[in-house]
């Protein structure tokens, strides 16, 4: 069911009654993706918050056989954490996953994963920003293909293009600056948004 | 990890028999969506997107422009190193 004002599932104004249909079909397909970017965008929003020079009191994590400690957690994510580490007993920082112990990956590669390592950390977290934003984007693209897919789909005579172009809008506000989210349309025009 | 089973040891037999020459890309790979991708791994979605991006997954692209994750490379990945 659509809302209004803002709240979830609402659509821009120019969304007009007939093209509803097409655009809540659509938007229901990638809510679950939708949530999870919004998530994701929030903690991005706490990254230019975190200063490097936290005391090192937190887990200790061994990656080949380097103890790190951690000292800010970046991100939460549904199956894993990202945190800004320290070595123990040098001035050396790095960028670590820590992933569920029990998972397949894990079992595969260890539960404790390198991402980046430097020895400045306000640094190391503005690259690690930097690719995370990277892959926002990428998550809203794949997000905003979908609901192409969708929305094409079930609803071809319901001008589908602007459904499309109205969440990616969306989605864009989300994961930052503007830029083109998602592949040419249908109509082979890109999705400027 | 049945999926991803099924296709490794398909793999394996194919690439055992000398007499057969085929490599990955002859044999039909299944595709597997993010999300399918990541419940194999046991990791997340955003997890899987940054695999992609730093090269360790080789990704494809539906007709639709969604990313799909071959079984294969989740193979490829899931081996000691990969």
């Amino acid at each position: 069911m659509l809302k209004r004002n803002g709240q979830d599932g609402s659509h821009p104004a120019w969304v007009i009654p007939r093209e509803e249909a097409a655009y809540a079909a659509a938007w229901a397909a990638i809510r679950p993706e939708f949530t999870e970017l919004t998530k994701l965008g929030q903690q991005m929003v706490e990254f230019g918050r975190h200063t490097a020079d936290s005391p090192s009191t937190g887990t200790v994590m061994v990656s080949d056989g380097v103890e790190w400690r951690s000292q800010i957690r970046l991100l939460k994510l549904p199956a894993s954490e990202v945190f800004l580490c320290r070595q123990n007993g040098a001035p050396h920082f790095a960028i670590i996953q820590r992933f569920e112990i029990e998972s397949p990956y894990a079992k595969a590669h260890g539960n404790v994963e390198v991402l980046l390592r430097g020895d400045n950390a306000s640094q190391l977290i503005q690259d690690y920003a930097s690719e995370v934003r990277h892959t926002l984007r990428f998550m809203a693209s794949n997000a905003v293909a979908k609901a192409q897919r969708v929305a094409w789909k079930q609803f071809p005579a319901h001008h589908p293009s602007e459904v499309v172009r109205a969440i990616s809008e969306r989605c864009a506000q989300v994961v930052g600056p503007r830029e083109v989210i998602g592949r040419s349309n249908h109509h082979g025009q890109s999705l400027r948004v | 990890m049945m999926a991803l089973s099924k296709d490794c040891s398909r793999f394996g037999t194919a690439v055992n028999q000398p007499s057969v020459k085929l490599d990955r890309t002859m044999v039909e790979d299944k595709r597997l969506t993010i999300e399918e991708a990541a419940r194999e791994l046991g990791v997340d979605s955003f997890t899987v997107f940054s695999l992609i991006q730093r090269g360790r997954v080789n990704p494809d692209r539906a007709s639709s422009g969604e990313i799909t994750v071959p079984a294969s490379e989740l193979a490829k990945l899931m081996e000691k190193g990969g």
